[in-house]
């Protein structure tokens, strides 16, 4: 930094004098907050585990009965996906009316 | 001590307390970068950022595959996502900045001369707000984070030649335009 130009050395110690002020800090407890949110997020997706799991067992039961009960294979593999895609679409629109209601701290 | 690369291998693996231990080692880093790109008056704003950087890194965390440092990865990380936030416009300045009044009240001139200090410092914080993002970030981590250009370069991701050279090119930058508002800077 010693090869500044006059000019350039009075704007270097200009801006030392303006923008000096305290530096900010993180607030003490940040790591925790951060941790809680992690522990947070890793039971979420367990729970996303466990229904996935759930889905698919109560998916091939419902299509085993209703092929003993003499449905076609096609009928049961159709209202299963389609029960599917419907919970598929609530979820999407659940999480865009949530992500539209977040509000801004900074507004 | 474990390196970066050992705790990462670690918190891949699902433990906790590696993940816990990087979080501790570069926090304070992560939130300066965040506070120096939205600037002083967002503070709070910044340590929000910081935190959705250490979510988003844990999320993403199965997919580093190490060819980069841990810490330049979330860097990068911390630099795409608070200027992502600064650009959707929710981060203009509220008010006047709390440092001048600060000075104001506290200085020890005259009441002329400290509104004439006041109002050249506004106008030097609009002036920075004008610069381009990388240019502000790097004055503010240095003049006023009191960041060394090595610290500089490293957050930033670049060489500390071209941090060297943000620094110079905005100090001309400034020197202009204060020039064409009329004011001294000496």
């Amino acid at each position: 930094m010693n090869e500044m130009e006059p000019e350039e050395a009075k704007m270097d110690s200009f801006l030392r004098k303006s923008m000096a002020g305290p530096a900010p800090a993180l607030s003490k407890d940040f790591d925790q907050c951060v941790m809680r949110r992690v522990g947070a997020r890793s039971l979420d997706r367990y729970g996303q585990v466990l229904l996935c799991g759930y889905g698919l067992v109560s998916g091939i039961v419902s299509a085993v009965i209703m092929q003993e009960q003499g449905l076609g294979w096609e009928f049961s593999v159709a209202i299963n996906l389609g029960t599917i895609g419907l919970l598929g679409i609530g979820w999407s629109i659940w999480r865009a009316t949530q992500r539209a209601a977040q509000p801004s701290r900074a507004e | 001590m474990a390196s970066d690369a050992q705790l990462v291998a670690r918190a891949q693996n699902g433990e906790q307390q590696a993940f816990a231990e990087l979080v501790r080692r570069h926090s304070s880093r992560v939130f300066r970068l965040a506070v120096s790109i939205l600037g002083r008056e967002f503070v709070p704003e910044a340590e929000d950022v910081t935190q959705e950087v250490f979510l988003k890194v844990h999320h993403a965390l199965e997919s580093f595959r190490g060819e980069a440092e841990f810490s330049s990865w979330i860097y990068r990380i911390t630099f795409n996502h608070a200027l992502n936030l600064k650009a959707r416009g929710r981060f203009r300045v509220p008010h006047e900045d709390e440092t001048v009044l600060q000075d104001v009240a506290s200085s020890q001139l005259g009441p002329d001369r400290q509104a004439e200090t006041a109002q050249r410092d506004r106008v030097l914080a609009e002036c920075v707000d004008t610069l381009p993002e990388v240019y502000q970030s790097t004055l503010r981590l240095y003049y006023w984070l009191d960041a060394s250009v090595a610290e500089v370069a490293e957050l930033l991701g670049v060489p500390e030649n071209t941090a060297k050279s943000y620094l110079h090119r905005a100090r001309q930058l400034l020197q202009g335009m204060l020039k064409q508002r009329g004011y001294s800077y000496e």
